[in-house]
């Protein structure tokens, strides 16, 4: 007779901050480091500090901002701890392989509820691989091609869940990374609240394509969106980006994103979300039986 | 070479050349903030084909006509004159939905609705349909020409399915058998050359119970002509045409029928009339080929005028 054995949690680990070799990672507002850690890939580990380099007032004003105007989570620390580690189970849960987390790591000298260790994930950013010229373009646009199916599962499972985690709030190519063939997700911190997620989508697939736009340059770009717009299966959720620039549901927001494409000058840019969402509906457009009879 | 004499002070008028090149620049940039002011708007149908790992796809998408007061005025006018299914795009949808299901209960060749096999692609505003793959009936006949043997085969199979989908329509009283938007365009040519299955597509639209339905054969009849009337192109031949609808007339059988429908469109009784003589003046001061009257009454000859009934 066989039973099913729960793992066994691993054994809580103590460090002390002060006598930790911190190398500083990438991070805004955040302190982020590279830490020795026996066990991890490479000896290493990432330790996050949420309590980072921002004064109160500014996490009060982001904070305020986020929860009355822009429909996000808050900034304050402690909520940005508790989004991340909610939202990396929740995305592993469904499959998307996310940084990994040593809740069982404890950090003398650092607020709990404040800090989380990350499995260091020695892969390469897609910022990185793209702009690589030795790695062949066929190569990165397959990868692309094999990448997207799986973005789009996860925009279904967010629609269908109506699940706001699901969307990858500040989700561009600086967040995602190519590591041993496959894809792994992190910067969950904050997130949205709405629970209009087709709308959500629309707005994460802007960001995602207006970073392509930004880091790639205009000729990797147009092929990306070729790809995009071919391998993406539901084509119908794929316009949801243009309708999140100009047709959304509700007629308030529509005439405040008119007033926004005429009043500002950045949405004029080339990258701006409004032209990112023409150049997807323009492919749409062309890929549609229906308009090429 | 004659021209127009150059007025001192003020330049010669541009040659023919410049005329032409002109107007294309015109052309170009109307077309060019036509398709800038497209790409704001979304207006009409999508259909897209997606390849899932269960086989090719069609993904429908159901999009307003038109702006948000026109679509509405549209549905509205729809509604109060009656007789049709609603134009919103939620209403198409429902009604292509059960059509499918009506049609493919009745034996008639349409593409499957596989929403329930593909969750992942469907919506409040999407179905998913089975792809079939194949030129319409509309450019089978065009690649045709002036093949008789494959214009009369197409046309005499095109007419025996929709004979038969009338009959069951007749039979059972079902407005829904009868094809609000037919005709040659909607018609997907596949199978071989000797057994081509024609699998009619466009049910999106639909005519809603009526107790007589030969006036809804007969409008069924008269876009499918017209439409077959245009796969020439904007001049007719009148004789190539004519040798279709004999080919029609051969192919849906009951000669009958269609002198009764062709009879009833040119000569209506009762109120109709009045909206059927505006109609046709305005089709008449189109003094387009192929309108719809125009090839009802070709068809009127082709199939024989209807003998008064002995009794």
């Amino acid at each position: 007779m066989t039973s099913a054995t729960a793992p066994t949690p691993p054994r809580p680990v103590t460090l002390h901050l002060d006598q930790l070799e911190k190398q500083p990672l990438a991070g805004e507002g955040n302190f982020v480091w590279k830490i020795p850690f026996p066990g991890g890939h490479e000896g290493a580990a990432v330790l996050k500090v949420y309590y980072g380099s921002r004064g109160w007032p500014l996490y009060a004003k982001k904070t305020v901002g986020n929860l009355l105007l822009t429909g996000r989570t808050s900034q304050m620390p402690r909520t940005r701890f508790r989004n991340e580690v909610d939202s990396v189970r929740l995305w592993e849960q469904h499959g998307f392989r996310c940084f990994g987390l040593h809740p069982e790591v404890r950090v003398e000298g650092l607020p709990e509820g404040g800090y989380m260790v990350f499995d260091w994930t020695p892969g390469r950013h897609f910022r990185e691989y793209y702009r690589d010229a030795a790695v062949p373009l066929d190569e990165r646009l397959a990868t692309w091609r094999r990448w997207v199916p799986e973005w789009h599962r996860r925009h279904a499972l967010a629609v269908r869940l109506r699940e706001p985690r699901l969307i990858h709030e500040n989700g561009d190519v600086k967040h995602v990374m190519l590591w041993q063939g496959g894809f792994t997700y992190f910067d969950f911190e904050i997130c949205f609240r709405s629970r209009n997620v087709r709308d959500l989508v629309g707005r994460e697939i802007l960001a995602y394509m207006r970073s392509v736009g930004k880091f790639f340059g205009e000729e990797l770009y147009e092929r990306m969106t070729d790809v995009l717009v071919q391998a993406y299966p539901d084509k119908s959720l794929l316009l949801a980006a243009w309708e999140h620039a100009f047709r959304n549901d509700n007629a308030v927001i529509r005439a405040a994103r008119a007033l926004d494409r005429g009043l500002k000058p950045r949405h004029k840019s080339r990258w701006s979300k409004y032209s990112v969402a023409r150049d997807i509906k323009r492919r749409l457009d062309a890929a549609s039986l229906t308009l090429n009879a | 070479m004659a021209g127009a004499p150059a007025t001192p002070g003020r330049e010669p008028p541009p040659d023919a050349a410049t005329r032409e090149a002109r107007r294309a620049v015109r052309r170009a940039v109307r077309r060019a903030v036509r398709l800038a002011a497209e790409l704001e708007r979304l207006d009409g149908n999508r259909l897209w084909i997606v390849d899932t790992p269960r086989g090719r796809v069609l993904q429908k998408l159901y999009a307003e006509r038109g702006g948000a007061l026109r679509c509405r005025v549209r549905d509205l006018l729809a509604r109060l004159r009656g007789g049709k299914s609603g134009t919103r795009a939620a209403a198409r949808r429902a009604t292509e939905r059960r059509l499918l299901a009506l049609w493919r209960e009745a034996g008639c060749d349409v593409p499957r609705d596989l929403s329930d096999e593909h969750p992942e692609l469907v919506n409040g505003r999407t179905l998913v349909l089975e792809f079939v793959e194949g030129p319409l009936l509309a450019r089978a006949l065009r690649e045709a020409g002036a093949d008789r043997a494959r214009r009369d085969g197409l046309l005499e199979a095109f007419a025996a399915t929709v004979r038969r989908r009338h009959d069951l329509a007749l039979q059972r009283g079902e407005a829904g058998l009868i094809q609000e938007h037919g005709g040659v365009q909607h018609v997907i040519v596949t199978g071989t050359a000797d057994t081509p299955r024609l699998v009619t597509f466009d049910l999106e639209s639909a005519f809603t119970l009526r107790r007589d339905l030969l006036p809804l054969i007969a409008k069924e009849l008269a876009a499918a002509l017209r439409s077959l009337a245009r796969v020439q192109g904007r001049a007719l031949d009148e004789s190539v045409f004519r040798d279709d609808l004999r080919a029609l007339v051969r192919g849906y059988g009951d000669r009958a029928r269609l002198a009764a429908c062709a009879a009833h469109y040119l000569r209506p009784r009762g109120a109709a009339r009045l909206l059927w003589a505006v109609d046709r003046a305005l089709e008449e001061r189109e003094e387009r080929d192929g309108g719809k009257y125009e090839v009802m009454a070709v068809l009127e000859e082709v199939a024989g005028p209807l003998t008064p009934s002995p009794r």
